[in-house]
C-alpha cells in the first residue's frame, strides 16, 4: 500500500574530496501526502539527488528523520524500504532481457513463476512495452530504454516511486510525450512519488506539489500555480518562468509607482505608504500599445518566435523590461526605437516584500 | 575507531551476511597472507630460540650469499630491460604497423605465458646444452657451457618478455595514433614525433612493464634451478637448497626477507607511483590509425625481428614436443612413446593430483577476486585499503617467500595443514587472486555504480546483488582471472615446491625431479601434458564464457 512520507529537519553533509565539508541538504521539512506526486526543483548542485537518495536509502542522513506512514526509515536498508526508483541513467541491467529485467524484483520477493509472468506482462502491456519482452536492452531506443525503468518499479507496486530527472537523456518531443504518460500512469496506480527534475516546464506539468530548492534548503513549496503567480522570493520568481523585477513604492492599497508612474496593482497585502517594493512582472502580463499614456518605453529588440512576439524594452527609470506578446501573425511586430506604452495586467503582477 | 569507521560499519552492519562474508575475508587474507611472511620475517631474527640479527650479519659475511644476491638482482635487471625493449618491440609492430599475420604473431608471442616453468629451460638445453643439437650436432662445440648467466638471462627473456608485450600492448592501445600525426602535421620528423610524443606518453607504461618483469624474474625459481649452475648461486633456489637441503630455516627464512625486499619495492613503485602516471588518450572510438612514424624500411626490419622472435618461441616448443617423443636426446633420436608410456603410469597420480589442486582453487580463487573487488569498489568500511593491498600483495610475493611461510606457519598448531590438499589449494587460491582483483576493479569503476543500485532499490541484499548483477557484469574479468588462477596453478612451482608430499605432488615437480635426474624427454612429456591441459581448459573457460554472458555484446544504457 502507498504511504505519505513524512521528512522531518534533514540535513546531509558530506566529506568533501579537497578536505572540508559540503552541506548538501540543509534543514528540509517535508510532508507528502499519500498518492500525491512532488516534485523536488531547483539549480544543479542545489541537493534534489541526495535527498532523493536519502528517502531511497542510499545516502545515510546526517541528521533529521524520514518517516513512510508513521514508520521511521532511518535505519532501514535499502532494499528493504518498498521503494522504486528509476535513475537518471535507467540502470537497466545489460545482461537481462526486457522481461527479465522488470521480473527482477518480483523474483527477489519469491512469487510463483505463473505470478510473476502475469504481472509483468500486465505493466509491459501497460507501458507500451507489450512486444519487446524479450529484447536486450541495447537493442532499445532511449525511449524504451525509460520505460523499461519505469515498468521495473511500477510492477512492484512499491509504496514509494522515486524519479531522479528520468527524462534528461531524451529528446524535447520524447520528454513531452513521456512526461505524459508518467503523470498519467503515476495517477493511476495512485503511488506517493517524490520527482526530481530542474526543468520547471517538467515540473509544472506533472506535479500536484513543487518543491523548489536552493542551496540545500526549500525556498518554497505549493501548487504549480502558487509558485508561478506568487513567487515568495526573487530566486522562485526568477527560477520557475521568466520574470522581470520591477522597483517601486508603495503608494496606497491599490497602487504603486514606477518611475514616477502609477500601476495599479491587486491584492497588495499593505506595508505603510512609501515603502520600497520589487514586484515581479511576468512578460506575458503586459500589455503593449502607443498610447501615448502611462509606462513607456523604447523598443530594443523584438524577436519574431511564431507564436509570440518578444521584446527588449527600455524604461526610463525602470531598467530594461522583457514583453512577449502573443500571435504576432496577426497582431504585426513593433519595430526597434519605436516608443510604446506598457500596461501590466493588475491581477498578474505579484509583489515582493 | 573515528566516527567515520563507526558510521560505516553500522551501515554495512544492515547488511550481516555481506558484513560476516568480509570479516571473513578479511581473517583469511590475514591468516593466508599476512601471517606467513611475519613468519618469514621472525625467523629471519630468530637462532636457538633467540632474538638476532646473526644471520644477517652470517649472510653478509659470505661470499657465496652476497654473490646471490648480486646476480639474482644483475639478472632481474637485465631481463626486464631486454624482456621489455622486446615486448615493446612486438607490442608496437603488432598494434601499430600494418604488417602481414598480426594475429598468429600474438598469439605465438604470449604462448610462453601458459606454458609450465621449464620448457624454455629444457628447450635451451635441449638446444644449447652439452648435447645440444645447435651447441654440439651443429656447430660441434665442445667446451661450451650454456650453464650461468647467459643461459638463465636467455631463458628467462623468453619466459618474460610476453609479460611485457602483454601489458605495453595495453598502453600502446591506449595512446591515440592521432597524436602522432598531429607531430608530423607541424613538421616533426619521423623519428622526432616517436622520440618526443609516442614513446614519453608510453613512458610510465614501459617502466611498470619492466618492474613487473624484474618482479618475475626475481621470484623465478624453475630457469635458475636449471639453468644457473654451481658456479652462479642466485636467491630463490639457494633459498630452497637452505631449507630442504642442509634443513637451515633460518637461513632460508633470511634469503627470502632478502629477495623479497627488491621485489616489494619493485611493487611499491609499480602500484603506487607509475599507476597514477600513465596516459589514456582513448577519446571515444578506438582508433584504427596506423602508425607512420616508420618508414617502409623500418617497418619491414622491425616485423622481422618479431617473427624471429616468434619463430624462436616457435622453435622451443617444437624442441619440446620433438624431445618428448625422442628415446635419449643427443645420442639416439629414434621416436619413442615410452616418456608418455611413463606420464600416464608412474606420473599419472601427479596428473591427477595437479588438475584436483587447480580444478578446486580456479573457481575461489575467481570468485573471491571478483568479491574483493565489488567490496573495495562499492563499499566503505574501515580498513579498505588495508583489504586490497593485502589482497593484492601475493602478487609482488615470490613463491620461495610464500613457501617457505606456510611451511612455518602451518606445520605446527593451531593450524596443521603440511601435506594436504589444503595447504596447495590455499596458497594457490590466495597467490593468484591479485591479477583478477585488478581487473575486476578496473571493469567495475566503468559500470555505472546505479545498476547495482538498482538492484538494492528492487529489494536485493548486499550478496545478490554481487550474485545477480555485479558478477554477471564482470564476465569478462571473472573469466580471464578464472584462465590467470588456472593456467598458474598448472604452472605454478616456487610455492608449491616446499608444499607437496607424498600423497600430493604436482606434475611441475615431477617436471623438476625428472630435469634434475637427466631425463629430459620425460621432463619434456609432462611439459607437453601440462600445455595441452592447460590449453584444453583455456577453450572450456571461453567457451562458458560465450554461454554465460549472452548479452555481452551488450552496452550500457546510454
Ligand atoms: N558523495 C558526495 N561527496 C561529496 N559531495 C557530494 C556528494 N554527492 C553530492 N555532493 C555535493 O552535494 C551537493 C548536492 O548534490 P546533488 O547531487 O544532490 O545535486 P542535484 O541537485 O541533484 O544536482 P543536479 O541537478 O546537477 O543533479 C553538490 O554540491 C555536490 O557536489
Ligand atoms: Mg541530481
Amino acid at each position: 500500500m502507498t504511504d505519505s512520507i513524512t521528512i522531518a529537519h534533514l540535513n546531509k553533509v558530506f566529506a568533501s574530496p579537497e578536505g572540508g565539508t559540503v552541506a548538501a541538504v540543509k534543514d528540509v521539512s517535508l510532508e507528502i501526502g499519500a498518492g500525491r506526486l512532488v516534485t523536488l526543483l531547483g539549480p544543479s548542485g542545489c541537493g534534489k539527488t541526495t535527498l532523493l537518495r536519502m528517502i531511497a536509502g542510499f545516502e545515510e542522513p546526517t541528521s533529521g528523520d524520514i518517516f513512510f506512514g508513521t514508520r521511521r526509515m532511518n535505519e532501514m536498508p535499502p532494499n528493504r524500504r518498498d521503494t522504486a526508483m528509476v535513475f537518471q541513467s535507467y540502470a537497466i541491467f545489460p545482461h537481462l532481457d526486457v522481461f527479465e529485467n522488470v521480473a527482477f524484483g518480483l523474483h527477489l520477493r519469491h512469487l510463483s513463476g505463473a505470478e510473476i509472468a502475469t504481472r509483468v506482462e500486465r505493466v509491459l502491456e501497460l507501458t507500451g512495452l507489450g512486444g519487446f519482452a524479450r529484447r536486450a536492452p541495447s537493442q532499445l531506443s532511449g525511449g524504451q530504454q525509460q520505460r523499461v525503468a519505469l515498468a521495473r518499479c511500477i510492477v512492484m507496486e512499491p509504496r514509494v516511486l522515486l524519479f531522479d530527472e528520468p527524462l534528461s537523456n531524451l529528446d524535447a518531443k520524447l520528454r513531452e510525450q513521456m512526461r505524459g504518460e508518467i503523470r498519467e500512469l503515476q495517477q493511476r496506480v495512485g503511488i506517493t512519488s517524490v520527482y526530481v527534475t530542474h526543468d520547471q516546464a517538467e515540473a509544472m506539468s506533472i506535479s500536484d506539489e513543487i518543491v523548489v530548492m536552493n542551496a540545500g534548503a526549500v525556498a518554497q513549496r505549493g501548487t504549480p500555480h502558487e509558485i508561478y503567480a506568487h513567487p515568495a522570493s526573487r530566486f522562485v520568481a526568477g527560477f520557475i518562468g521568466r520574470a522581470n523585477f520591477v522597483a517601486a513604492e508603495v503608494l496606497d492599497a491599490q497602487g504603486v509607482a514606477v518611475a514616477g508612474v502609477r500601476l495599479a496593482v491587486a491584492g497588495l497585502a499593505g506595508g505603510p505608504v512609501g515603502t520600497r517594493v520589487t514586484l515581479v512582472v511576468r512578460p506575458e502580463a503586459v500589455r503593449l500599445s502607443q498610447a501615448e499614456e502611462g509606462l513607456r518605453g523604447t523598443v530594443v529588440r523584438a524577436t519574431f518566435l511564431g507564436n509570440v512576439a518578444e521584446y527588449r524594452i527600455a524604461v526610463a527609470q525602470a531598467g530594461e523590461w522583457l514583453v512577449e506578446v502573443p500571435n504576432p501573425v496577426e497582431n504585426g511586430l513593433f519595430a526597434v526605437g519605436t516608443v510604446v506604452s506598457l500596461t501590466p495586467s493588475a491581477a498578474a503582477v505579484h509583489v515582493l516584500a | 575507531m573515528t566516527r567515520r569507521a563507526r558510521a560505516e560499519l553500522r551501515i554495512l552492519a544492515r547488511d550481516p551476511l555481506l558484513l560476516a562474508l568480509l570479516a571473513g575475508i578479511a581473517l583469511a587474507i590475514a591468516v593466508f597472507v599476512v601471517y606467513p611472511l611475519l613468519r618469514v620475517l621472525l625467523a629471519s631474527f630468530q637462532a636457538d630460540g633467540a632474538w638476532t640479527g646473526a644471520t644477517y650479519l652470517d649472510l653478509a659475511g659470505r661470499r657465496l650469499y652476497r654473490n646471490a644476491l648480486v646476480n639474482s638482482l644483475g639478472v632481474g635487471l637485465l631481463v626486464g630491460v631486454l624482456g621489455t625493449a622486446l615486448g615493446y618491440l612486438a607490442a608496437f609492430v603488432l598494434t601499430r604497423l600494418d604488417v602481414p599475420c598480426r594475429t598468429l604473431l600474438h598469439y605465438v608471442t604470449i604462448l610462453p605465458i601458459v606454458s609450465p616453468p621449464f620448457v624454455s629451460a629444457v628447450s635451451i638445453v635441449f638446444l644449447f646444452g652439452f648435447n645440444g643439437l645447435v651447441t654440439r650436432q651443429v656447430l660441434g662445440l665442445d667446451d661450451f657451457s650454456i650453464y650461468g648467466f647467459h643461459g638463465v638471462v636467455l631463458s628467462q627473456v623468453f619466459t618474460f618478455a610476453p609479460i611485457a608485450y602483454l601489458s605495453l600492448r595495453g598502453v600502446l592501445a591506449a595512446i591515440s595514433p592521432t597524436l602522432e600525426d598531429a607531430a608530423l602535421n607541424i613538421g616533426a620528423t619521423r623519428w622526432q614525433a616517436f622520440c618526443r610524443v609516442s614513446l614519453p606518453l608510453s613512458l610510465p607504461g614501459i617502466a611498470s612493464a619492466f618492474l613487473v618483469v624484474f618482479i618475475e624474474s626475481m621470484a623465478d625459481f624453475g630457469n635458475p634451478l636449471v639453468l644457473a649452475g654451481a658456479s652462479f648461486p642466485m636467491l630463490a633456489p639457494q633459498a630452497y637448497l637452505e631449507i630442504t637441503g642442509s634443513f637451515n630455516l633460518a637461513r632460508g627464512a633470511t634469503l627470502a626477507i632478502v629477495l623479497l625486499v627488491p621485489s616489494l619495492t619493485a611493487f611499491a613503485l609499480q602500484r603506487y607511483y607509475l599507476a597514477k602516471r600513465q596516459y589514456i588518450t582513448v577519446t571515444g572510438k578506438p582508433a584504427t590509425s596506423t602508425s607512420k612514424v616508420v618508414g617502409p624500411v623500418t617497418k619491414w626490419i622491425l616485423w622481422g625481428l618479431v617473427v624471429a622472435f616468434a619463430l624462436l618461441v616457435a622453435s622451443f616448443y617444437a624442441v619440446i614436443l620433438v624431445g618428448a617423443f625422442t628415446r635419449v636426446w643427443g645420442f639416439n633420436y629414434t621416436p619413442t612413446l615410452a616418456h608418455f608410456a611413463y606420464v600416464f603410469d608412474v606420473g599419472l597420480q601427479s596428473v591427477k593430483d595437479t588438475l584436483v589442486v587447480a580444478v578446486l582453487s580456479t573457481p575461489v580463487s575467481g570468485v573471491l577476486g571478483m568479491l574483493v573487488a565489488f567490496l573495495v569498489v562499492r563499499r566503505r568500511f574501515p580498513g579498505r585499503t588495508a583489504l586490497e593491498f593485502g589482497a593484492i600483495l601475493p602478487f609482488a610475493v615470490p613463491g620461495t617467500v610464500v613457501g617457505i611461510g606456510y611451511i612455518l606457519a602451518f606445520n605446527a598448531p593451531p593450524l596443521v595443514l603440511t601435506g594436504t590438499l589444503g595447504i596447495l589449494v590455499l596458497c594457490f587460491v590466495f597467490r593468484y587472486m591479485p591479477v583478477g582483483i585488478q581487473s575486476g576493479i578496473a571493469v567495475l569503476r566503468q559500470i555505472d555504480p546505479s545498476i547495482e543500485e538498482a538492484a538494492q532499490n528492487l529489494g536485493a541484499d548486499g550478496i545478490t546483488t554481487f550474485r545477480k548483477v555485479t558478477l554477471p557484469l564482470l564476465a569478462p574479468a571473472f573469466f580471464s582471472g578464472l584462465i590467470y588462477a588456472f593456467v598458474r596453478a598448472m604452472t605454478a612451482i616456487s610455492a608449491a615446491i616446499f608444499l607437496v608430499s607424498a600423497h600430493w605432488n604436482l606434475m611441475t615437480v615431477q617436471i623438476l625431479n625428472q630435469v634434475g635426474s637427466g631425463r629430459l624427454g620425460v621432463a619434456a612429456a609432462f611439459s607437453v601434458v601440462v600445455i595441452a591441459l592447460v590449453l584444453v581448459a583455456i577453450g572450456i573457460i571461453s567457451l562458458l564464457l560465450r554461454r554465460w554472458s549472452r548479452h555481452t555484446a551488450m552496452v550500457r544504457p546510454a
